[in-house]
């Protein structure tokens, strides 16, 4: 006979069906008949026990076929499958009991029947340690002989016969504090006759089929990926289907970000040059915009530098007058005046000419050794200062033009101001002067320079037309 | 084949399947972390090009405002005519205190 293990690893690891079918049709009837007793007798009830316990079973066929035995495990779980179904129904079923055996105690002897048993031998059987109720499941639930417990429990025959006399008694406490009192043979001889229960065949078909399925289920993991044969391939299959596409997507998206990011770099590459380009053009401009503020500075000290040359040459002439004027003899002391010798006569100006415009300018001069004009200009102070001391005066000078005035015609051009008038009339004479030559002043018959001062008179005299006297 | 040859060929294709789809995936994140590399730096390189058209632009600009060739060496001789005429006005304001000061005294 294989061992139970054995038949459960084939199922987990194979899911050979007819294994667990096996251990179906194996250990139903004690199953069935734990169930049927823990559900006094509800046959419906045990049914639905008995296939929750084999769909357990199923559930965990990998970790429960190390075992050698697992009537235990059945038994057990039996147990506390039953006692949830039945715990709602337990305090009625109690106050049953607890009837029944109050009238069975006016009758109590050391006989005990089956009837009394059933009830409570489960719950009795579960505070025995679990080695002796393994013990008692074995010899009197699969009834089995005490050399196979002697085999199954590595123990000799005699030794499983005392073990299995301790187990007993051990039970008949349990019993009693269960007000169920016998003796150890008589609980073993009622253990013994128990009635048997026969399971509908239909029943382990039920079962089994229910807990493979459920079993399945239950076991869909890992283990169960290799087991399948269709889906976890196609599943597997699509995915890596999916992650191949992703990575050509991704490849060909990487391979369109280094062309874009080659081409920026491209794009870029003259930044630096560009930069220092830039660079050099700013301070390019801040020295343009700096010299053209100090070319607007040159303007000025040109003007400066001009105006202290100007300065510069009024010193000298004030420098050479005063020398001349420190040169120049007394006029009493001198043996021969100056005469002059040629006189250029001035030109009147056209503009004062044409209005009719006269007047008269006061030229002072120096005539020098060889007779030749020095420092000629105007005398400060006009018409109205007089010659001073140590200064010849000259004759006046006339200078008259005739003009053509029509009364009738208008000026082409407006008249020139008085300080303009002035302006041209000391012009002309300060060039006229200028050109004049002398035979030089005379003392100890010495050529000496003498001051001279000449008054210019500038006179219009009117021409009237033949026209304008008729 | 038998059942369990049948169930070893599927167990060795799944696991085939599953190391193809593990370095897949390896491959994908390295081509992600790539991708996510290379989009920062087309994001650094986009503003490095932004700041190039604003430079050309700038440059173009202070290219048009400055003046030309034969100006800027005008320009350049006016600076130097300048600190030579500040020499030469230092020299002039001297010559003038000296001389004004020696007319006065001999005044």
């Amino acid at each position: 006979m294989i061992p139970d293990g054995q038949l459960l690893q084939g199922y987990a690891e194979q899911g050979a069906e007819e294994m667990f079918a096996e251990i179906v049709r194996r250990h139903l009837p004690f199953v069935y008949a734990a169930a049927l007793r823990q559900t006094n007798g509800a046959v419906h009830r045990a049914e639905d026990v008995t296939q929750l316990v084999f769909i357990e079973l199923a559930r965990n066929a990998r970790a429960l076929g190390r075992r050698d035995e697992i009537i235990g495990w059945l038994y057990t779980t039996t147990h506390y499958t039953a006692a949830k179904l039945k715990r709602t129904e337990l305090r009625r079923q109690n106050r049953e009991q607890e009837a029944f055996i109050m009238q069975q105690a006016s009758s109590a002897s050391d006989h005990v029947n089956w009837e009394q048993l059933r009830p409570v031998l489960d719950d009795a059987m579960h505070e025995l340690p679990a080695r002796d109720r393994e013990l008692i499941l074995m010899r009197f639930f699969q009834m089995r002989r005490l050399a196979d417990l002697g085999r199954a429990l590595a123990l000799s025959e005699d030794a499983a016969r005392m073990r299995l006399e301790r187990a007993l008694q051990k039970l008949r406490a349990a019993l009693a504090r269960r007000e169920i009192t016998s003796t150890t043979a008589a609980l073993a001889t009622v253990l013994a006759n128990q009635p048997p229960v026969v399971a509908a065949t239909s029943l382990a078909q039920t079962v089994t089929s229910a807990a493979v399925s459920a079993g399945n289920a239950a076991t869909l993991g890992w283990s169960s990926l290799f087991t399948m044969s269709k889906l976890p391939l196609g599943i597997a299959g699509a995915v890596a289907i999916a992650a191949s596409i992703g990575l050509i997507v991704q490849s060909n998206s990487v391979a369109a970000l280094r062309a874009e990011a080659a081409s920026l770099r491209r794009g870029t590459a003259s930044l630096a040059s560009t930069r220092d380009e830039n660079l050099r053009l700013t301070r390019l401009a801040a020295e343009v915009a700096a010299m053209r503020q100090e070319d607007e500075k040159l303007t000025t000290l040109n003007a400066e530098a001009s105006e202290l040359r100007t300065r510069l040459e009024e010193i000298a002439r004030t420098e050479r007058a005063r020398a001349t004027q420190s040169n120049a003899p007394d006029l009493s002391r001198l043996d021969l005046l100056p005469r002059p010798t040629f006189r250029m006569r001035p030109d009147f100006p056209s503009e004062l000419q044409t209005h009719g415009i006269g007047g008269e300018v006061s030229v002072d001069f120096t005539i020098d050794a060889d007779g030749v004009v020095q420092e000629a200009r105007i005398t400060p102070g006009g018409k109205e200062a007089g010659a001073p001391s140590g200064v010849v005066q000259l004759e006046h000078f006339v200078v008259a033009v005739t003009t053509k005035v029509d009364p009738a015609a208008k000026s082409p051009a407006p008249r020139p101001d008085e300080p303009m008038i002035q302006r041209l009339l000391e012009a002309a004479a300060l060039e006229a002067v200028t050109g004049w030559k002398f035979e030089g002043g005379r003392k100890g018959g010495r050529a000496v320079n003498t001051r001279l001062q000449v008054r210019m008179v500038f006179t219009v005299v009117p021409e009237i037309p033949a026209s304008a006297t008729r | 084949m038998n059942r369990v040859g049948h169930m070893r060929t599927h167990r060795v294709l799944i696991i085939l399947l599953i190391a193809i789809g593990l370095g897949l995936a390896a491959a994908n994140s390295v081509r992600w972390n790539e991708a996510a590399g290379l989009r920062q730096e087309i994001a650094v390189l986009q503003l490095s090009v932004e700041g190039l058209q604003q430079i050309t632009s700038e440059n173009s600009r202070l290219m048009g405002s400055l003046p030309d060739a034969d100006t800027l060496s005008a320009l350049r001789a006016d600076r130097a005519a300048i600190s030579r005429l500040a020499a030469e006005i230092e020299e002039l304001k001297a010559g003038v205190r000296a001389r004004e000061a020696a007319l006065a005294f001999k005044k």
